[in-house]
């Protein structure tokens, strides 16, 4: 049943005062959510050495986002909850894929992503975001690591 | 009474009775005659009437449909340089002022902007006008305030029109509602065309005879008696055919339009329907179109003088066109601004100060077809889900995903690159041609399309519909087979020997390297990053041509796919728009997501008809997903893309694969960074061989968008089942860090090698790329 399945993986909404919380604390300490996992190969015969040679003409190197589009993205995440909770799943799904044009790889838009597909009735899509969402969970998100997983496997 | 006289009478009577008879006749035939003239005269008018009313009732017109490119988002982290922001505010029509005190308009400086938006809707929302500070810092928006304060949500601007799917007339027009047009423009049309407008019926004896009068006294047709409302006739439901028939059904028609709409009805009408100028096959109708063509203002901004010279153009918009005839349009001007005055509209003294102005036109529409190619890839997508005829009389309004700063990069990137390539290689002016397709990463979304060299040329896409030949841009589909089987590891050593294949009875396929080497045993990641075509051809053998058909397929080419051993080197004809899909699958992490040009459709009233959302299919499982981008990483890195980071900083994650096709007919390049997949082709529309590689030519192009572009580094999330493991690059067996020739590549858990290498122990051992940056952690 999708609506008591729903219930059962509601996910826990943000309150105001726990996303000004979450918020201050990525503002201040940096959230590691976002740091990167080093992969790049490494490159055989080349040494430290020659490496150090940079050319001339280099874009300028990216930089870590900014604390405030954390902050963004907490707030767009309790705004598409709030429009799970007011039943408007459309509206959700638009704040989500607007919320992961700033950032891909943020699994919790999938989580929503996930929930609101499923309102609609869009279950083979709701599965697949939920699939997609666990590529991007990181280690200290089991609570979204397990609802996402719950979607993968009805 | 006499016999005779008996006799006579009744030939008298016979007389009288023949003649009242004919009297009776002749008043019958006529009474007949009029019945029949006024009953076909009523039926007549019946059918007119019915047809005017229907017309008026319903649609009048067909209406074009509006597309427009996505709007641009504000926020902190936005990938945007203060010059692609500057780029797009003045595609949206912005003036930059030092202190802006109106709506629509914005002050830059070194490393901030400040920009006064007016209200707006977007997306269904409603936006009140703000002013917001934009701060930049290593090419991206660093901060967003308004009144010193950080916002909370993205900063939406209005989206910019592109283009429009005309219907098939070439007519095009907004539609106005006539409360919304400045007062001073309705009286003028009035006082100018149609004085009586207000207290005739639809024909002004007095406008005729009026007009005979100015005729003769001029000796030449200088005023026509024509009403307002017969000009709309004219307009909406006839021909120019002169003729009595004609002129007969103008005045019926006239009286049937009077007698069932209110005189503001006609005249708003009347607003939307007159022309008012040409643009190539475009007619510009009405005077809401009118003011945006040729001011580009809306309607109620209009000026003054403005007004004067969009009401006088009514009388001959190609006689009096502005454009092409200023003095004449001028001349025209003045004397409407003395027809107002004379009216009481204006005083006299100032429209002789208006007089003695200028006639100031916006410059020509900058984005109105400005983008060919992407409209193309809009209205393919449009097709799959409408029928053209109500695309080209719906008035939709299509929101894209373009993004015009990134577009422009592209179009003016090729242009210099291509005259550079062939200035560089002694090849003939104008015979490289190019296409690309830039997509957003995750989404799917198409940001900029180029299908020729002339960006604004309307013709051949290139980028759609040429169907090349894709060599080696489709090997990572042969070495992701490869990784699936499970029979190969990034480590494992091919055999790139000369290779003979037989194909056929008597028949054999060589491929060979590029430099024309064998390269003898060498691990897998490098045979890919190398694009050493023996190796390959080897692989692909042993692991099937249909499958490695199905995996080009899963990977999200929908086309017949021949199931011919050269389709392991790329022997298959795809266009750029098609390799942007099996790319984008790739750089997704092996998610599919189709490609879209269109977030949402509207109705001309507001209502959204269809959204486009996101859609997402697993078709590579994670870990074989990030396997394949490592080694598209160190085709980057050291491979055939290797001269990426001539340009780009080396802290820069991006991965890709070059393509060369026989003879060096196609020069090919497909890369992505964490956000942005591009994916390019050069060559000749005669297919001559050119010198020109992947690497020489279409990275050429790639690589200097991404330099211009601020984009993010790929950044994986190492899946569970992944570790990496030092191996011996020769020999593909364990190895350690401080063994030469070691290097560390990942491996799912299982497929590690399990034999030990011999170890030539060095002292100063490579390092990561993440240790280097990271000082030697």
């Amino acid at each position: 049943m999708p609506y008591e399945l729903l219930k059962s993986l509601a996910y826990r909404k943000v309150g105001k005062r726990e996303l000004i919380a979450v918020t201050l604390s990525c503002v201040l300490t940096g959230c590691v959510a976002t740091q990167p996992t080093a992969t790049a190969p490494v490159i055989p015969g080349q040494t430290q050495e020659n490496s150090s040679s940079a050319p001339t003409n280099k874009a300028p190197a990216p930089t870590q986002a900014p604390s405030q589009q954390l902050a963004l993205l907490n707030s767009k995440l309790y705004q598409a909850n709030q429009a799970l909770d007011q039943g408007k799943p459309e509206k959700a799904i638009e704040i989500a894929e607007q919320s992961l044009r700033l950032d891909r790889s943020d699994a919790r838009f999938y989580l929503i992503l996930s929930e609101a597909h499923w309102v609609m009735g869009n279950y083979d899509l709701a599965r697949n975001f939920a699939r997609q969402g666990l590529r991007y969970v990181r280690p200290s998100q089991t609570d979204i690591k397990q609802k996402l997983h719950k979607f993968t496997q009805i | 009474m006499t016999k005779a006289a008996r006799k006579k009478s009744p030939a008298k009577s016979r007389s009288k009775k023949t003649k009242r008879s004919f009297k009776q006749k002749l008043f019958r035939f006529f009474l007949y005659c009029t019945f029949i003239f006024i009953t076909v005269s009523l039926i007549g008018f019946a059918i007119i009437d019915y047809t005017v009313t229907q017309k008026f009732d319903g649609r009048k017109w067909a209406l074009a449909a509006r597309v427009y490119a996505r709007p641009l988002e504000i926020y902190p982290g936005a990938n945007l340089t203060i010059e692609m922001l500057k780029d797009e505010l003045s595609g949206l029509s912005y003036r930059f002022v030092a202190n802006p005190a109106s709506p629509q308009q914005a002050a830059f400086g070194s490393s901030a902007a400040e920009i006064y938006l007016p209200a707006r809707k977007v997306n269904e929302q409603r936006f009140e006008a703000q002013k917001i500070r934009v701060e930049f810092a290593n090419n991206r928006i660093e901060r967003v305030t308004s009144n010193g304060k950080p916002l909370t949500d993205v900063v939406l601007f209005s989206p910019m029109e592109i283009g429009a799917i005309y219907p098939a007339t070439g007519e095009d027009r907004i539609l106005v509602r006539l409360q919304e047009i400045p007062p001073l423009l309705g009286e003028a049309l009035i006082a100018v065309e149609d004085k009586n407008f207000v207290s005739h019926h639809g024909i002004s004896l007095k406008s005729i005879a009026r007009a005979i009068l100015a005729n003769l006294q001029a000796g030449q047709l200088v005023q026509g008696g024509s009403t307002i409302t017969q000009q709309l006739v004219k307009n909406l439901y006839l021909s120019n055919e002169r003729s009595l028939t004609r002129k007969l059904l103008e005045a019926a028609m006239t009286i049937s339009l009077e007698l069932h709409y209110s005189k503001a009805e006609i005249l708003e009408t009347y607003i939307n329907e007159v022309y008012l100028g040409q643009a190539g096959r475009r007619a510009i109708h009405g005077f809401a179109l009118a003011s945006k063509f040729y001011f580009n203002k809306s309607v109620d901004q209009l000026n003054t003088e403005e007004i004067a010279l969009l009401v006088g153009m009514v009388k001959g918009a190609s006689y009096y066109n502005p454009k092409r005839h200023p003095e004449r349009a001028k001349n025209r001007r003045d004397t409407v601004l003395t027809v107002m005055a004379d009216n009481g509209l204006i005083e006299k003294s100032q429209a002789e100060q208006l007089a003695a102005k200028k006639i100031a036109l916006a410059p020509a529409e900058q984005n109105q077809h400005a983008f060919p190619s992407f409209i193309d890839v809009v209205k393919e997508q449009l097709l799959r889900d409408y029928q053209l005829e109500d695309l080209q009389s719906e008035g939709l309004q299509i929101y894209t995903t373009l993004a015009p700063s990134l577009q422009r990069s592209v179009e003016k990137t090729i242009q210099q690159k291509l005259s550079d390539l062939e200035r560089g290689y002694s090849i003939t002016r104008n015979t490289l041609q190019s296409s690309a397709v830039f997509t957003a990463v995750g989404s799917g979304e198409i940001l900029a399309v180029v299908g020729d060299r002339n960006t604004t040329f309307d013709g051949f896409n290139r980028a759609l519909n040429a169907k090349r030949p894709i060599g080696s841009l489709i090997k990572p589909a042969v070495y992701l087979t490869a990784l699936e089987s499970r029979r190969y590891t990034l480590a494992t050593p091919l055999d790139d020997s000369p290779v003979n294949i037989v194909v056929e009875q008597n028949k054999t396929w060589q491929p060979q390297n590029f430099d024309h080497q064998s390269h003898g045993q060498v691990p897998l990641f490098s045979a890919l990053a190398n694009s050493y075509n023996q190796s390959a051809a080897r692989l692909g053998m042993d692991l099937g041509v249909d499958r490695i058909s199905s995996t080009v397929k899963r990977l999200g080419i929908d086309a017949e796919i021949p199931q011919v051993p050269a389709l392991i080197l790329g022997s298959l004809d795809l266009t750029t728009y098609q390799m942007s899909n099996f790319y984008h699958t790739i750089a997704n992490d092996g998610i599919y997501t189709p490609l879209r040009a269109i977030r949402s459709i509207y109705t001309p009233d507001g209502k959204r008809l269809q959204r486009f959302g996101l859609e997402s299919k697993e078709v590579v499982a994670s870990e074989n997903a990030y396997l394949l981008d490592f080694a598209l990483q160190i085709n980057a890195h050291q491979g055939t893309g290797k001269s990426i980071y001539n340009t780009l900083p080396e802290s820069l994650a991006v991965a890709g694969k070059t393509g060369t096709t026989n003879d060096q007919r196609d020069s090919w390049f497909a890369g992505y960074s964490g956000d942005l997949l591009g994916v390019v082709w050069v060559g000749a529309d005669d297919n001559q061989p050119l010198p020109l590689t992947g690497s020489t030519g279409a990275l050429n192009i790639w690589k200097d968008v991404f330099r211009q572009v601020p984009t993010r580094g790929i950044e994986k999330l190492k899946p569970a089942r992944i570790d990496f493991q030092w191996v011996d690059a020769q020999t593909g067996l364990i190895s350690g860090p401080n063994c030469k020739q070691a290097l560390s590549l990942p491996f799912i858990d299982g497929t590690e090698p399990s034999q030990k290498a011999r170890c030539e122990y060095i002292q100063t051992p490579v390092k990561p790329w993440w240790r280097r940056i990271l000082g030697g952690q």
